[in-house]
């Protein structure tokens, strides 16, 4: 939002809490973020007659970036710890199974198309999926604790457990969602921004966990 | 026997703690607990009345106000007062109180709890009293999810008696009456005051139909008046606060029908005075002792706390969560001075690991023209500024500057007020630097802080030497704090 308006491109924001909210045009990011499980189950029975629309957006090549709780519904289902199946959005076919221990730090991922990424990760979710990934885990957990790999990158629809937040700190990846949606719409491409204190905070995180190879963090109990 | 061993282990460690120059808050506590992992049923066996005080925001400032007033009032009290609620501090709490030989009885213990720590204290040592203050998003990464730590917390009640004082402007709170309890509820009526307006980002839907609440009043927060088409609603008062305004010594407030003047400034503490004087009144105080006890009460450290530095006032408060820092930031600016904000952030395990709780922040409150300079610091200074920059503020304005004792003295140059918003684990050094300085300029040690000036980006150096080790006690404490690398059974 800020980049696009340092940038002078005008920008509308939509918050869509009811179907109805979402403008039959269509749109040119989306985003769907996380939250906890109970609010997560609700907002994904709103979502449910968009399902068909987001799923034409994402094979369009709509920019689109998914958070925690939005990626896992991106997918079939979502297994509790206690068993239930809870439906997603099945935009997807994968699946999320949450464990006890909630996988929490600070997560370096190397990424063939974005470089070096940071942010935090807090999931007890684990995903399983045959996609292209974000990237390699340098530090940290990612989709689950087996893989060494973390999100998910399909077109232009990108998948992370990164929160903390993950656009500010990583220019690149907020710039690809901008470029592709301004190319889609303009067919120009983006002019690059002065990232100076964007790259310096990326790399002090970089550098501040590159070697505090965290085991399990376990909620108190 | 037991019990003896580990409060005479718990004082020696606290003893060498000290005299390797840590504050030792928690580490009696961990030292009894190894000894004997149930001591917390120490405080239990040794004093009549127990009221724990839990929430996310407010607990340390109403844990040190009910205890100075109950002590005030004459009576013998126990409490963790400087802010380590978790069990081990809890039980350091108990160390330090605790004579060599013998046990005389206290009148009442007053502990603030920690959320997550809740089942566990009280699995060992049972309350009679439960104040529940508020619940904000806070350090998720100790808590997971906010949903499931009020589940945890209203599970480890249902077999235990208690009465609850519940804070009835919450709906989040509001989950805690489902449970067959007395149950007390305090909160504002409609009007009582001007509270800092603060957008809503706690959950606001209902707990019962899912849909979206309706506020007829809101302070701040998601705390106000609430209602829902299913029939959930604010609960009935037991003890309302009429009015609360902001007097020169501190906030005037009205409960029911008695006024009272407390020292604590701004309308954040609002809540906090409210839980404090209603708590005490359940206890047996008269309104004539409140007010008595009043007179005489300490802030917090780091809370609201003020230093003259030179000519100019310096304001310094902890935030800890967003909710937290939206007041602060509302305080902060109620005046239209020439000023400098610094925001001081660190990530050990006592400030929470994860700092993404920065972004849900409404720094756009502090974009403001008479803010000369911003300033960010701390073991994630850079994260901070990034904030900053996001909020809109230009570049120009925004120092990144790790070392406290260094972006202190570079504000000090500058001869303009100061307001410094700070972490948990920033505080402890930054009063000791601040407290330093006032004094170096009372006794007219005078002339402006010799200070290197850094580049804008400095190259980040972890903090100098003295800077690092200092950290890394913190982070110690830190480390015992959170409870992690004491394994409990």
């Amino acid at each position: 939002m800020k980049r696009c308006e340092w940038r002078g491109i005008n920008v509308r924001v939509v918050e869509i809490k009811n179907p109805e909210d979402a403008d039959a045009s269509g749109c040119d990011i989306f985003m769907i973020g996380g939250g906890s499980d109970r609010e997560q189950s609700i907002a994904t029975k709103r979502l449910l007659p968009l399902v068909k629309e987001i799923k034409a957006w994402v094979e369009d090549g709509v920019s689109a970036l998914t958070i925690c709780g939005g990626y896992q519904f991106l997918g079939d289902y979502y297994e509790t710890k206690t068993g239930e199946k809870l439906a997603g959005m099945g935009i997807l076919p994968f699946y999320t199974k949450a464990e006890n221990n909630r996988l929490m730090t600070n997560i370096l991922v190397q990424s063939e198309i974005f470089g070096r990424v940071v942010g935090y990760e807090n999931h007890g979710g684990r995903t399983y999926h045959t996609f292209t990934t974000l990237g390699k885990v340098v530090n940290g957990f990612g989709n689950n604790e087996f893989s060494g790999e973390e999100g998910l990158h399909y077109h232009n629809l990108i998948g992370t457990y990164l929160h903390g937040p993950i656009l500010p700190k990583n220019p690149q990846i907020a710039d690809y969602l901008i470029g592709q949606a301004y190319e889609r719409k303009t067919g120009r491409k983006l002019e690059p921004l002065s990232d100076e204190m964007e790259t310096i905070a990326g790399e002090a995180v970089w550098n501040r966990f590159l070697n505090s190879k965290r085991t399990k963090y376990i909620n108190e109990r | 026997m037991k019990a003896q061993l580990a409060i005479w282990a718990g004082k020696t460690a606290g003893a060498l703690s000290k005299v390797m120059g840590n504050s030792g808050s928690t580490i009696p506590g961990v030292v009894a607990r190894k000894v004997d992992i149930r001591f917390l049923r120490q405080l239990r066996k040794h004093t009549n009345t127990i009221i724990y005080i839990t929430g996310t925001n407010g607990k340390t400032t109403t844990t040190n106000l009910i205890a100075h007033l109950l002590e005030s009032s004459g009576k013998k009290v126990i409490s963790n007062r400087e802010g380590a609620n978790m069990v081990t501090g809890i039980a350091a709490a108990i160390v330090r109180n605790a004579p060599v030989i013998g046990w005389p009885k206290n009148d009442i213990a007053v502990m603030e709890v920690d959320e997550a720590s809740l089942p566990k204290a009280v699995i060992d040592c049972p309350p009679d009293y439960l104040i529940v203050m508020n619940f904000f998003r806070d350090q998720l990464d100790r808590y997971g999810e906010v949903d499931l730590l009020i589940d945890k917390m209203k599970d480890c009640l249902r077999k235990i008696d208690v009465k609850l004082i519940l804070n009835a402007d919450d709906p989040l709170v509001h989950r805690f009456s489902e449970l067959e309890k007395d149950q007390i509820y305090v909160g504002f009526e409609a009007n009582a005051g001007r509270f800092p307006s603060c957008k809503m980002s706690e959950s606001k839907y209902c707990p019962d139909c899912q849909n979206e609440l309706t506020y007829s009043d809101i302070h701040y927060a998601q705390l106000g008046h609430y209602h829902c088409s299913c029939g959930f609603s604010r609960p009935q008062v037991t003890m309302a606060a009429k009015r609360v305004s902001q007097g020169a010594k501190g906030l005037k407030i009205v409960i029911e029908d008695e006024e009272y003047t407390t020292k604590l400034k701004g309308m954040y503490n609002a809540y906090n005075a409210l839980f404090a004087i209603s708590a005490c009144q359940l206890l047996g105080l008269a309104p004539k002792e409140i007010r008595t006890g009043l007179v005489t009460s300490q802030k917090a450290e780091g809370r609201m706390q003020e230093f003259i530095i030179g000519r100019d006032v310096w304001r310094l408060n902890l935030v800890k969560n967003p909710a937290g820092a939206n007041v602060t930031l509302s305080e902060f600016f109620q005046r239209k001075q020439r000023k400098q904000l610094i925001f001081c952030l660190n990530d050990y395990p006592a400030d929470g690991e994860d700092i993404s709780w920065i972004w849900d922040i409404d720094m756009e409150i502090a974009d403001k023209s008479e803010v000369d300079a911003y300033i960010a610091s701390g073991t994630r200074a850079y994260d901070a500024a990034l904030r900053l920059k996001y909020a809109g503020i230009s570049e120009e304005k925004i120092r990144v500057i790790p070392s406290l004792k260094q972006a202190v003295l570079y504000a000090i140059n500058k001869e303009i007020p100061v307001n410094i918003m700070a972490t948990y684990t920033c505080l402890t050094p930054l009063v000791r630097i601040l407290s330093e300085e006032e004094r170096k300029r009372r006794e007219g040690n005078l002339g402006a802080a010799t200070v290197p000036l850094l580049p804008r980006h400095a190259k980040l150096v972890w903090g100098q030497r003295k800077y690092h080790l200092l950290n890394e006690t913190m982070r110690v404490a830190g480390n015992q704090r959170s409870g992690r690398g004491n394994k409990e059974s």
